[in-house]
């Protein structure tokens, strides 16, 4: 089976990245009629400026991987799925919901709960982009987003599944040892839209992905291997 | 491609009426009280007090592990005679929640802190001495360790593994408790799944551990299978973060995913087991979504959790197994306490068993965050127990 990275993004802190071309310029600037990228995640998320930095972080790199693989909030593609994987989750949130519990617990913040499954960010996703398929947060030893990666592509396998999103997402808490934080989002899609250069792949038996020229993808860090990045200064918040 | 059948090994669950692993539909099948108001943390200042908690938890506990891992320690001795898996799964959702009511912090040996999923595979990993088995954490929310049960059959069926065990516990703890009633979603009463006067959820202890294998290995462990996993199927609603679509596509979507890739119809289906938590929205949409998938037809559908409670991620894989009983013996056990049928209840679910004859059954369960979930367990020509 052939298929095609049609999209990715990587949200940082201050700074984000998208693109669906690999060996050119890389990332291209907010087209000009989105002028604001927060302006854009509050039409599409009404609490996006309300939301913790884990939920912040994936929703964004979520609309700029679709956006860059040309999928319109409004238009539905037939079952995309999204498979992310993170190993602290929804952690903060968690402490953040169980300060409300003071006392006996009937102030206890229902909002804040409904943050405390690390799959609530999909959820969130899949109102606006129709995610349909498969979501769900998988995680594994190895590479980053390995083991969501290879499950993606027998999600893929299945004639239901026309796409599938990979990610991964971190925001650390304040005691944990320090690491990586933000969100990597890969689109990874069954069709290639004519007359564009996106990055083809090919998927093996038993959710094995290896890029053309045989070498393996091991994780979500190979497949940023291939792009070249243009940072673009942006804050989506702490 | 062709693909490997999936077989459900072995399995073991505890639940509040089957605390250290004992046969959970001979439980069921006998009357249960009402599960008690709670003890493990004070609930005088809310709504809402009724908990299947597992008695004598807390007893058993040492340092520095948590009620969590007590809890499967009880499950780890049906295992200590099979020959290693290469896959572990870890499906639990909560696992970290004492630590987080604690406030407490500490890293093991080589870093993993206690707080998170990946402690938990490794854990049981090392329990049961199975060190060359890669580990794999999903989250899910309520579904996980039927996501878990569909991924390892994923991975058997591709070829990619040869033994999956999916592993979940949950306890019912302050955070949940506490937030579920935010939620509006706890009983001020009994849990009584499609019952016309259903009131919300009850929680519960549970933790599962469930053996997927191909035939390779089936052959190696030298001991028949309890069921076929035959049908799977994943999809999520679209619609909420954390209520069910009304309309139950999803459900009915992950459903028909499932039959079809039984090669089975919805007239093969001999029983279901819902997820039924005894919530207004999640169990009139399980209705609707009955009545699209099986039309007017009434055969038995059942939840148990009025008797053990919503045991998060661990609800699935011990329905799972349930489910693999129920095959073997021709029967499902009562939904307790259920009374008055809501529409599209009445004929299907009873607070009598139920028996049925076809081998086959299905087996849903659905999140937050949108997520459903959908088995077709098969019976494999095990003699049927009286």
């Amino acid at each position: 089976m052939r298929i095609t990275l049609s999209g990715a993004a990587v949200v940082q802190g201050e700074r984000y990245t998208a693109f669906g071309s690999p060996g050119g310029s890389g990332a291209r600037p907010a087209p000009s009629g989105d002028p604001d990228l927060s302006d854009s995640l509050l039409r599409l998320f009404s609490r996006f400026g309300r939301f913790d930095c884990y939920t912040r972080w994936g929703c964004a790199a979520v609309y700029l991987a679709l956006r860059e693989a040309g999928y319109d909030p409004g238009q539905r593609r037939r079952n995309p799925g999204f498979l992310l994987s993170g190993q602290y989750g929804s952690f903060i949130t968690d402490l953040d919901y169980y300060a409300t519990t003071e006392n006996g617990g009937e102030l206890a913040s229902p909002q804040l709960f409904s943050y405390t499954l690390p799959n609530i960010i999909i959820g969130e996703c899949s109102l606006p982009f129709g995610l349909t398929g498969p979501a769900y947060c998988l995680d594994g030893e190895g590479s980053r987003g390995g083991a969501a990666l290879r499950q993606a592509v027998l999600h893929l396998e299945h004639p239901a599944v026309e796409a599938m999103l990979v990610g991964w997402l971190e925001a650390r808490p304040p005691q944990a040892p320090p690491g990586e934080e933000g969100a990597i989002v890969l689109v990874l899609d069954k069709r290639k839209r004519d007359g564009e250069e996106r990055l083809e792949l090919d998927a093996g038996r038993g959710g094995e992905l290896r890029f053309l020229s045989g070498e393996t993808v091991q994780g979500v860090d190979d497949l940023l291997g291939g792009f070249s990045f243009q940072w673009i200064p942006h804050s989506l918040g702490d | 491609m062709r693909m490997s059948e999936t077989f459900l090994l072995a399995g073991a669950a505890a639940t509040a009426v089957n605390s250290r692993g004992e046969d959970l539909l001979a439980a069921l099948l006998a009357e249960q009280p009402a599960p008690p108001a709670v003890t493990r943390f004070d609930t005088s200042r809310l709504s809402f007090h009724r908990a299947a908690c597992i008695e004598g938890l807390e007893k058993e506990r040492t340092e520095p592990e948590n009620l969590t891992q007590t809890l499967l320690r009880r499950l780890l001795p049906f295992f200590g005679s099979l020959p290693p898996a290469d896959t572990i799964v870890w499906a639990g959702i909560k696992g970290n929640v004492e630590f987080i009511e604690r406030g407490g912090w500490a890293a093991d040996s080589d870093g993993i802190t206690p707080f998170l999923p990946r402690h938990y595979s490794r854990w049981v990993r090392e329990r049961l001495g199975w060190n060359e088995a890669r580990v794999i954490e999903v989250g899910a929310a309520c579904a996980s360790s039927a996501i878990g049960l569909a991924l390892g059959a994923d991975l058997i069926s591709s070829g990619l593994s040869r033994a999956v065990l999916v592993a979940a516990a949950d306890i019912v703890s302050r955070f949940s408790f506490i937030g579920f009633g935010a939620l509006n979603a706890l009983s001020r009463s009994l849990c009584r799944p499609f019952d016309i006067r259903r009131d919300g959820l009850i929680l519960g202890d549970g933790a599962v551990m469930a053996l997927l294998a191909g035939r390779e290995y089936v052959g190696e462990a030298g001991r028949p299978p309890l069921a076929r996993l035959s049908g799977w199927g994943v999809t999520n609603d679209a619609f909420h973060i954390t209520a069910p679509s009304p309309r139950g596509e999803g459900l009915i979507s992950a459903a028909t995913l499932a039959l079809n890739r039984a090669g089975a119809s919805p007239g093969d289906i001999g029983a279901m087991c819902a997820h039924g938590t005894g919530t207004v929205y999640n169990d009139a949409m399980e209705l609707r979504a009955i009545d699209a998938v099986f039309g007017d037809r009434l055969f038995p559908v059942f939840s148990i959790k009025g008797c053990v409670g919503h045991t998060f991620g661990a609800a699935g894989g011990i329905e799972a197994l349930l489910c693999a009983q129920a095959l073997c013996r021709g029967a499902v056990p009562p939904t307790h306490f259920f009374e008055q049928p809501d529409k599209g209840a009445a004929g299907r679910v009873s607070s009598e068993a139920q028996d049925f004859s076809n081998g086959r059954i299905l087996t849903t369960n659905s999140g937050f965050g949108g997520i459903n979930v959908a088995l077709v367990l098969e019976n494999i020509g095990r003699a049927r127990q009286p």
